[in-house]
């Protein structure tokens, strides 16, 4: 009997997808865009209740279109949907519509079952619009048990940033194995993003309690992670699919809000409990961006409400706190106006806020204190000049360049032990990612938002960001360039971004493993 | 008439130390020569200040001119105020007594933003500053002693970071806050001169710090020539003028003892070791493990002004202390009593009984119980080393120098102006 075709569409990553069914077991169906023959790249079968048959008689049916020869146009060519002799005509109009439409008219198991190929990377539609209607059916869905004769699923965690990276940590048994595996969506107001799940990564010795009624494997932990595109506008839920389960949605779980370093945290700690490395390295690049996109330097733009002789210290203070007073005061001389003082910790306590009293009172320039928070904003009056440093490199380097007035051209300032024996530009710039190398980055205000806006916030420290931004500027030659000709040079140990996570390494190692992976991903 | 301000980290009506005592004689010796002069001093935290301060109090007077300050208890790592207002009170306090010349006698407590605004705020004034122990150099109570144990000869970073737990960065930035803070004063002053070398060795330019001993006044002790019995007799009396803590030796004494009991000799003179300013009951608490031979005796506590009088009565002071010492005034004393000392030999004891005291190895209980036993029933000995003691220098000696060394005499045209010539 051929296949009775219900929607067609074309996704984002030009996979052809058909949808209906039919009562073969294996039907062989094709694809025909004008003369090429297409065979499915996938066919996944589900139950289909309105069939009044407990087979699983639906079928979604994925054709790659990639291999198209150039010049076929998939909106203008002629497609069918073939099996054996039986040809159905497929309209374009459809391939651009019927997403939407089975979105909002499909049968439920359709669109589980759309869901599960989205969960599961083989389906990509990242549009708003088809986001948003996925989102809405799925508010109103009942979730699926956590616990039936079948399976039963533990949540640990289920944590996102305000920035949209997200990190799920649990445990699924299944009462008996099935092909399917384990996946799961995330979805807010109006974005649904596929969960990186790895079902079966984790021991968890703990759950053999349960052998009796699961299969218990002694590896039944899972991780995943995710992160949106963009900020998400409001709360998000998980959705987990679990397999067998075509009658619901899957497990709806709320997804919980947490702080960046809490997530990292979380992220390390689930890391430490796989064993295969490969899936470590895969649970944390499910929260990164593929692609970095890397700040060009721009022509100046002319900037209102910009105060030319206020100089703007972003300071990731690395020291003690009660050394904050020494550190503004040592710059104190070099000042050509007042310091305005954005101190990179998430709030301020008695020892900061009285070193920022402190200083006040000794630097004639004038101090004030633009904010305490771990994220850099753009003020609303633009300083003359931004200067970026950890108090470290601060105290140690020589900060008369980095806040001489009238400089127009940006000042990297670096601390390169390889370099000062022996060294080319080109090393420099690789040893300055590689290495951690400390520096201080010194530019005109206007232009150090302008290029910062590009870097996206993937990372735990505003300093990885800016790591790139000077980087830019170093290989694009638009930095001057200072050696800190030091002997003797000290890291700090203090702030949030010294802390340790479980697995030892502080934040600024974490940023640099994110760094890897992206740029691993760009390369892949 | 210029006028001199007077501050030490803490005020000997309530805390009895070293520093503090020095500072309080040079105020009350220039109060007795008319001067127009302030002392302040402070309480050393928040214990001290909640038995005599109200809880909005800052200050309490002894005198018109004798100040003590609230001491909130200053971090001696940064030494700094942990509260900014508090900095800004004593700022103003100091700052509203207009002195010509300031003489700090320490700096904990008073704090290193203070003294820097101050000098800022009075850029004509003199600032002076006694260093009266290691705290700007060592961390660990200034003692240069390592939480180990071990005698620290140098501060680095990295050793600093290894024995006092902090990260290496911490010290740089502390010694370049103290560096600071001391190239603000005029003229630095050290009691002796294995003070001023460490300090120089740590990176005060050579020839900034000038050695002045803490002036120290006392009567004539040779008004009555010993017998030879006398002498005989106090060739087996020992003592030890001190605190019990750690630092101060007095385990190390007390074990010398017990080697010298253990040796079961009959001595012909009798032999005794009597501890002073320590009680048997605080000893065994601190050293539960030493046992306590039946030369050792505890006197107790003693007043300070009786310590010259209590220590003529023995033929050898004994000073045992583990860490460098600086100048400690029960030296001086002992010098004031013409009483000779058995010192360890190193640091501020090395250098104060040179020539007229005995050295043993530091910390070492055996090389202390032999110089005990190399001098006991020897009055020739006892006689020949107390007549190589000089008597300490007075306070108005300690003024003269102080006046020369500071360059605080008036000059010429500024006497004329005073006289009406």
């Amino acid at each position: 009997m051929q296949m009775n075709m219900d929607f067609c569409f074309v996704d984002d990553h030009r996979v052809l997808a058909v949808t209906g069914w039919t009562t073969e077991a294996r039907p062989l169906l094709r694809v025909h865009v004008d003369d090429v023959v297409l065979t499915p790249v996938r066919v996944a079968r589900h139950v289909r209740r309105d069939l009044r048959s407990s087979e699983p008689l639906g079928v979604i049916a994925l054709f790659s279109l990639s291999g198209l020869p150039e010049g076929v146009d998939i909106a203008k060519a002629t497609i069918h949907l073939a099996e054996g002799n039986h040809f159905n005509e497929i309209r374009n109009d459809r391939l651009r519509e019927d997403a939407r439409r089975l979105v909002e008219v499909g049968v439920d198991e359709v669109f589980f079952a759309m869901l599960r190929l989205v969960a599961q990377r083989h389906l990509v539609l990242s549009d708003q619009d088809t986001g948003r209607e996925i989102c809405a059916r799925l508010r109103a869905a009942p979730s699926a048990a956590r616990e039936t004769e079948n399976h039963v699923l533990g949540v640990d965690r289920c944590q996102m940033t305000e920035q949209g990276q997200g990190v799920v940590i649990g445990w699924f048994m299944p009462a008996s194995a099935s092909a399917e595996p384990l996946c799961a969506l995330v979805v807010e107001d109006e974005m649904v993003a596929p969960v990186e799940l790895l079902p079966g990564s984790m021991s968890r010795a703990d759950l053999s309690g349960y052998a009796s009624r699961y299969r218990f494997t002694g590896r039944d932990g899972y991780g995943g992670g995710w992160h949106f595109p963009s900020r998400p506008s409001g709360p998000a839920r998980l959705l987990l699919m679990v397999p067998g389960e075509h009658f619901l949605p899957g497990v709806l779980v709320p997804v919980e809000a947490a702080e960046p370093a809490d997530l990292a945290q979380n992220v390390t700690v689930a890391s430490l409990g796989i064993e295969d490395i490969a899936d470590r390295a895969r649970l944390r690049s499910a929260l990164l961006p593929n692609a970095l996109s890397h700040s060009q330097p721009q022509e100046p733009a002319g900037v209102e409400n910009e105060t030319s002789g206020e100089t703007l210290l972003i300071l990731d203070h690395d020291l003690a706190d009660t050394d904050l007073r020494d550190v503004l005061r040592r710059i104190g001389p070099h000042l050509p106006g007042r310091l305005r003082l954005h101190l990179l910790r998430p709030r301020l306590n008695m020892a900061l806020r009285n070193g920022i009293d402190g200083a006040s009172r000794e630097i004639t320039a004038g101090l004030e204190l633009e904010g305490a928070s771990l994220g850099i904003t753009r003020p609303a009056i633009m300083p003359g000049r931004v200067v970026f440093a950890r108090s470290a490199s601060l105290f140690q380097f020589d900060p008369e360049v980095l806040f001489a007035p009238d400089q127009s051209d940006a000042q990297v300032m670096l601390l390169d032990p390889i370099g000062t024996v022996l060294g080319s530009p080109a090393a420099e710039v690789e040893r300055f990612a590689r290495d951690l190398l400390p520096f201080a980055l010194s530019m005109r205000g206007a232009d150090f938002f302008n290029l910062l806006d590009h870097i996206p916030h993937c990372f735990l420290t505003e300093e990885a960001r800016l790591r790139l931004l000077a980087e830019a500027l170093m290989t694009a030659g638009d930095a001057q360039m200072h050696r800190a000709d030091i002997y003797r040079y000290f890291e700090g140990k203090s702030g949030p971004h010294c802390q340790n996570f479980a697995d030892g390494r502080d934040w600024h190692a974490y940023d640099a493993e994110s760094r890897h992976l992206i740029e691993r991903a760009e390369l892949a | 008439m210029s006028r001199t301000v007077i501050v030490s980290h803490s005020h000997p009506n309530l805390r009895y130390g070293g520093g503090e005592v020095a500072a309080y004689r040079q105020f009350e010796h220039l109060l007795s020569l008319g001067q127009d002069v302030f002392f302040v001093g402070s309480t050393i935290g928040p214990e001290d200040s909640a038995k005599f301060f109200g809880p909005s109090q800052q200050v309490v007077s002894f005198g018109p001119r004798d100040f003590c300050l609230r001491g909130r208890g200053m971090d001696s790592f940064t030494m700094e105020h942990a509260d900014i207002r508090d900095e800004d009170w004593i700022f103003e306090f100091l700052l509203a007594l207009q002195g010509d010349v300031y003489h700090f006698h320490h700096f904990w407590n008073i704090g290193a933003g203070t003294i820097r605004r101050l000098r800022a705020a009075l850029p004509d004034a003199k600032f002076i500053c006694t260093l009266h122990e290691l705290t700007a150099i060592c961390a660990n109570h200034g003692q240069m002693v390592k939480r180990s144990g071990e005698l620290c000869y140098a501060s680095s970073e990295v050793a600093c970071a290894a024995c006092v737990a902090r990260p290496p960065i911490d010290f740089v930035l502390r010694k370049a806050r103290m560096i600071e803070m001391l190239d603000l004063f005029d003229h630095l002053l050290s009691p002796s001169e294995f003070l001023r070398l460490r300090f120089e060795d740590w990176g005060v330019a050579p020839g900034r710090i000038v050695v002045i001993e803490n002036g120290l006044d006392h009567h004539d002790a040779s008004a009555r020539p010993e017998t030879s019995a006398e002498l005989l007799a106090k060739s087996g009396r020992f003592a030890f003028f001190g605190q019990a803590t750690p630092t101060k030796g007095l385990d190390v004494l007390v074990r010398a003892a017990e080697l010298i009991a253990a040796r079961g000799e009959e001595f012909e003179t009798p032999l005794s070791i009597e501890i002073h300013g320590v009680d048997k009951e605080s000893f065994t608490q601190m050293w539960p493990d030493i046992e306590l031979p039946d030369c050792i005796h505890f006197r107790g506590r003693y007043r300070p002004q009786d310590c010259v009088d209590i220590m003529r009565a023995y033929g050898w002071i004994i000073i045992p202390s583990v860490w460098w010492e600086n100048s400690p005034v029960v030296i001086q004393e002992a010098r004031a009593a013409r009483t000779p000392m058995i010192a360890s030999d190193i640091g501020g004891m090395a250098e104060k009984t040179e020539g007229w005291g005995i050295q043993f190895r530091v910390a070492d209980p055996a090389a202390l119980a032999a110089a005990i036993l190399s001098v006991h029933g020897q009055p020739e000995v006892l006689a020949e080393h107390r007549a190589r003691i000089t008597p300490p220098l007075d306070l108005a000696g300690f003024n003269e120098e102080w006046v020369e060394s500071c360059e605080l005499r008036p000059a010429p045209s500024e006497i004329r102006k005073l006289v009406g010539v």
